[in-house]
């Protein structure tokens, strides 16, 4: 079998086997979970390191037929087919998916006391249909991924979440669901006027006017815009975010910041950009208004919560606007630092939400005013907590920095506006995370409760220093990490440039009209 | 049709070559007369499941050998065999079979000696569903659409004892007797302003100025409503519910599923009567349809009301086709098209709906409040495998994919889109998301909620045949969804 | 002197008016009954009406009459099941109105 299958559906052998061990057995279910993660984090970094950056060619492509749509595109049907493949994009976000697994199989040891054998088996479906999305060069083959991949979510959610979970996984559910619905429609009208499903193709005929024409291309790029922002969450859908993140377990939350967000920044640009480039570059300034405005907003929230999950959580629209501010500006320096920080941004948020779950096991409360002076008693805490929480604000050194840099320079070229208002997302991102982290660590002891904590466990730091020593890597050597991108961004900054001028000669054929002179004619068509 | 003498008249309609194309139907008939018969004969009571059985087997069989080689019109072009009808009559068969295996037990004492009776429906149902897909006429398809029906009023009714059965029949026979009347003053009108009753002729006739008279179009718009009534669009859909509610739940099933179906397959041939200028408003009833069985099963905590709601979105969502081919201009391509996509909607529908249906008919036998929202709390942990086919169900019938209901649902929006529709799509897209509340709310009870500890050990174990029914159904559900291209190839 | 088919077809649509008023108005099942009746022979008499003004001298139009009689058929067998119901419903309910039915709601 190839690799990238068996990548793919690894886990999901994984959890058939655990579906097959018998409930009680919850150690060996842990150990199966643990040990299929484990395997597909290296079967995914030997994926990674075999990847060539400087190509944008998609490589390890798997092609098999699947079925055939009947009737559309010309009475043949349109073939679908089983096409997995990675370009520079996917192969980032798959391995930050094999990495961040089995982190979080092993943080389910300190919550996860109560069905275990179910938990398990989502969450190695969950692996699926992550992998599945990224990896899929088919579009309904993606679809179906994308919609599946929601499923256990819901299930993890709903059943090992907080109080308030039924809201909140249902919520979630809903959101994303009608954006999703919506697509479905735009994917079944792309499909029936390009005749194919196949992604790599579709990038060029889904853009070619005399195939889709601008107006339809206009309705579909805000289509697949929808689904995508709502997953981000881009401002106004983040709500159902928010309560997710709170209810969700520590797992479900690492998960869900981590990785499954990621999707919806990758869908943006792999689809709503990448087939629809002029349609991007029409609509550039109001999706890098919206980032931007997530920037402040995001950060305006989290400066107002006293539960410190929900605080991550706030934070999270911030940071992914910032994703989307970069990805929109449409520059080869924005682009690469927005895909940069989709990593970045699941490095440091999952690593604050594994610390907060880890301070939750001990102490069941997420209020920040219950802590105060963690520090002394949990000095190990306290450094992973400060390493983390300064990969967030952007510290030089770390991770964060980098991502962010690069967006706000390639927001600089495109909208010096947004760029500027960006730039004040950073201030508020440094003041209200260091509050928070003064509040929860330093000051006085003053409760007893605070005084008795044990400090981080053997597997706590283990799962917390690989992230860590990642995040120090990407903020010393991004261009270890950046060079996979080279050939895909180098490719679809191309496009653009070329959607760039195609508007810029649309517009000016609609000056042209029989007064023009002959010669002003001959030059446009030429041109074109 | 004239003809020379009598003898020519006898010959044209019965050669040996229509047998292969009536074979299902004759298959189900006798079965059905034959479970009459047992009733009387002393000691052939014993017999029942096997003529059950054998019948609709055979009848499965009959209509799979038509499909590689179908015979055609035959009967003088009053019945037709296709590959669709095949397909179509397999559907039933499977689905009658399906419901019947979930009915083994459902009774209490007191029914039993009605069984041979209650059995029966499952035999003429499909009859008379096979004879509605097949006809070729608008005599045939009343015939058909009677044998369905009548058994399907009293067996509506089996549970005499008890005040909700008794009126969900009567409901259901009123509804029925006026959708009939309704269907046949249309096609006395149809009649009257052409002359003939064939289907084939009428189509032949569209574009004349015949079909544009007064008469012509009152007499297209009270057939296809008397159909309507049949398929509970909007706003016929009214008693569909109670009716739905108060029959036993596997006759329900057939109700679902089947003469949906049925009703379906004849419709969508059929629906070149309507003219063009008619497209809006179809897509407007089922846009309609769905927001009204959507609403209303939003509200729902019976759950079996809330499937019967759920079968009404269902509906609408199915007769979006019928607008898209209206909106073709009635193009014969895109018509085929939407009776394909219609086709595998309901193929998966009938699995889903069966499946969860069937699952109810079991829980109810341990009580009847456990086919409420809260009779199913934390069934998850009592019952796994039974959660778990039902979860599945759920997500088919709200259209999550890797299941069949996201392909039906596929179809069905290809053919609006093709025809430049997306308004019309989008809205019906949006309108599974509404279902989608509540399929989850069931979703949410059975794993979400905590088990109420009060009534421990109340749930029975699984039945045999009902969880190879489930399993069956279960199969059908990911097969359509994860290899749709099966299904595909029988259509050619 | 033959009556024109016109003023047949406007009596049919009377009479199937009638029955559908009555149906969708009247509260005691068997007077709803007797409207589905009034609604059916609408249906026939067009039926008939059809045939006669679609034969010609040497050619009957058959399809009318033959599907009047089927109509007839379904009538007696609806009759037969619909009666039947009704009576289960008067054992429960001492009445055949139909405000009393209302078991099923919501």
């Amino acid at each position: 079998m190839d690799s990238l299958t068996a990548l793919t559906f690894l886990p999901l052998v994984g959890a058939l086997i655990v579906l097959a061990m018998p409930a009680a057995k919850e150690k060996a279910i842990r150990l199966v979970a643990l040990a299929t993660t484990l395997v597909v984090a290296v079967l995914g970094i030997a994926t990674y390191l075999a990847f060539d950056g400087a190509s944008a060619a998609l490589q390890g492509t798997v092609e098999a037929a699947w079925f055939t749509l009947p009737y559309i595109g010309g009475g043949e049907g349109v073939p679908v087919h089983f096409r997995l493949g990675m370009d520079g994009l996917s192969v980032l976000m798959v391995g930050l998916t094999a990495v961040m697994m089995p982190i979080v199989i092993l943080s389910t040891y300190g919550h996860i006391h109560t069905r275990v054998k179910e938990f398990f088996v989502w969450m190695l479906v969950m692996e699926t249909g992550m992998l599945g999305v990224f990896l899929s060069m088919d579009l309904v083959l993606f679809y179906v991924f994308w919609e599946v991949s929601l499923v256990p979510l819901y299930f993890l959610v709903g059943i090992w979440g907080g109080a308030n979970r039924l809201y909140a996984t249902v919520k979630f559910f809903l959101y994303t669901v009608a954006g999703s619905l919506v697509m479905l429609v735009a994917i079944i009208a792309l499909v029936h006027m390009t005749g194919s499903t196949d992604i790599g193709r579709l990038m060029e005929m889904a853009s070619n006017t005399d195939i889709v024409s601008l107006e339809n291309q206009s309705w579909m790029f805000f289509a697949f815009a929808l689904a995508f922002a709502i997953k981000v969450p881009v401002i106004p859908f983040h709500t159902w975010l928010a309560d997710a993140h709170t209810e969700a377990p520590t797992s479900g939350s690492v998960l869900l910041a981590g990785v499954l967000l990621k999707m919806g920044t990758y869908g943006l640009l792999r689809f709503a950009i990448g087939f629809f480039p002029m349609m991007a570059l029409q609509n550039r300034e109001l999706f890098m208004a919206l980032g931007a405005i997530g920037i402040v907003y995001g950060a305006l929230l989290a400066m107002a919560q006293t539960d410190i999950k929900r605080l991550v959580a706030c934070s999270s629209v911030s940071h992914l606007g910032f994703v989307v501010m970069g990805m929109f500006a449409l520059t080869e320096t924005g682009l690469r630092g927005s895909v940069l920080q989709m990593v970045n941004h699941g490095l440091s948020t999952g690593l604050l939400f594994l610390l907060i779950g880890m301070i939750y096991e001990r102490r069941h409360t997420r209020a920040i005013a219950d802590f105060g002076g963690v520090a002394l008693s949990m000095p190990i805490f306290a450094f992973f907590f400060i390493v983390s929480m300064l990969s967030s604000v952007g510290l030089p050194g770390l991770n964060g920095f980098v991502g962010e840099f690069m967006i706000l320079l390639g927001s600089f070229e495109a909208s010096p506006l947004w760029g500027t208002i960006g730039v004040t997302g950073v201030i508020f991102g440094a003041i209200y995370l260091l509050s928070a982290t003064r509040r929860l660590l330093f000051g006085p002891l003053t409760r007893k409760e605070n005084e008795e904590l044990q400090d981080l466990n053997l597997r706590e730091v283990g799962l917390m220093v690989p992230l860590v020593l990642l995040c120090v890597w990407i903020g010393f050597k991004p261009n270890d990490f950046l060079s996979e991108l080279d050939g895909s961004i180098d490719a679809l900054v191309v496009r653009i440039e070329a959607a760039e001028t195609q508007l810029q000669l649309d517009e000016t054929a609609l000056f042209l009209d029989d007064s023009t002179p002959e010669p002003a004619v001959a030059l446009v068509e030429a041109a074109q | 049709m004239t003809f020379q003498s009598t003898q020519d008249a006898f010959d044209a309609a019965f050669s040996t070559a229509a047998l292969p194309a009536v074979l299902p139907a004759v298959i189900l008939s006798v079965g059905a007369l034959l479970m009459l018969l047992i009733e009387i004969v002393p000691g052939a009571r014993a017999s029942r499941p096997i003529v059950v059985l054998a019948t609709l087997v055979g009848a499965l069989f009959a209509n799979f050998t038509q499909l590689s080689d179908p015979a055609g019109p035959v009967l003088d072009g009053i019945y037709a065999s296709t590959p669709e009808t095949a397909i179509w009559g397999m559907l039933f068969a499977a689905g009658a079979l399906l419901a019947w295996v979930y009915s083994i037990g459902y009774y209490g004492e007191k029914a039993r000696p009605f069984l041979a009776e209650h059995d029966m429906l499952f035999l003429s149902a499909p009859a008379g569903m096979t004879l509605m897909v097949c006809s070729q006429d608008l005599l045939m398809f009343f015939v058909g659409l009677e044998l369905l029906s009548l058994p399907l009023y009293a067996r509506a009714a089996f549970r005499r004892e008890r005040h909700d059965s008794v009126e969900a029949g009567l409901k259901y026979f009123l509804l029925g007797a006026f959708a009939a009347a309704t269907y046949l003053f249309g096609a006395s009108l149809l009649y009257l302003a052409t002359g003939t009753i064939s289907v084939m002729e009428l189509k032949m006739m569209m574009g004349d100025t015949i079909t544009t008279t007064p008469v012509f179009l009152a007499g297209a718009g009270l057939l296809v409503a008397g159909i309507f009534f049949k398929i509970s669009v909007f706003p016929f859909h009214m008693w569909v519910p109670d009716v739905y509610e108060g029959s036993p739940t596997p006759v329900t099933t057939l109700m679902a599923t089947g003469t949906k179906a049925a009703a379906f397959g004849f419709l969508i041939p059929i629906s070149f009567l309507l003219p063009t200028e008619a497209t809006g408003l179809i897509a407007a009833i089922a846009l309609l349809t769905m927001a009204a069985g959507n609403l209303g099963a939003l509200v729902q905590t019976n759950i079996k009301r809330m499937l019967a709601y759920s079968g009404v979105a269902h509906a609408g969502t199915i007769l979006l086709v019928i607008a898209g081919y209206l909106a073709s201009g009635r193009d014969d391509a895109i018509g085929e098209q939407a009776l394909h996509a219609a086709l595998f909607y309901l193929a998966a529908y009938l699995f889903t709906s069966t499946g969860s249906f069937g699952l109810l008919a079991m829980l109810e036998r341990d009580g009847e409040d456990l086919t409420t929202m809260r009779g199913i709390r934390g069934l998850a942990r009592r019952r796994p495998a039974v959660a778990a086919a039902m979860t599945l169900f759920m997500l088919s019938l709200g259209g999550i994919p890797a299941t069949g209901g996201f392909f039906g649902k596929w179809f069905v929006f290809t053919v609006l889109v093709q025809e430049g529709m997306y308004g019309v799509a989008i809205l019906g897209a949006l309108m599974s998301v509404v279902a989608l509340g509540y399929y989850l709310r069931v979703i949410v009870n059975l794993w979400m909620e905590p088990l109420d500890e009060a009534d421990t050990g109340r749930v029975a174990p699984v039945t045999l045949p009902a969880g190879i029914a489930t399993a069956v159904c279960a199969l059908g559900v990911l097969v359509l969804g994860l290899m749709p291209g099966w299904f595909l190839d029988l259509l050619g | 002197m033959s009556i024109p088919t016109e003023h047949i077809l406007i009596l049919a649509s009377l009479l199937f008016s009638l029955g559908a008023l009555g149906f969708l108005l009247r509260r005691n099942v068997i007077v709803v009954l007797a409207s589905v009746e009034l609604m059916l022979n609408a249906a026939n008499l067009t039926f008939l009406a059809g045939s006669r003004a679609h034969s010609t001298s040497d050619a009957l139009s058959m399809e009318g009459p033959v599907f009047s009689l089927f109509v007839i058929l379904v009538a007696a067998c609806e009759a037969a099941v619909g009666l039947a119901l009704v009576i289960a419903f008067y054992r429960q309910k001492r009445t055949v109105d139909l405000e009393a039915a209302t078991e099923l709601k919501g």
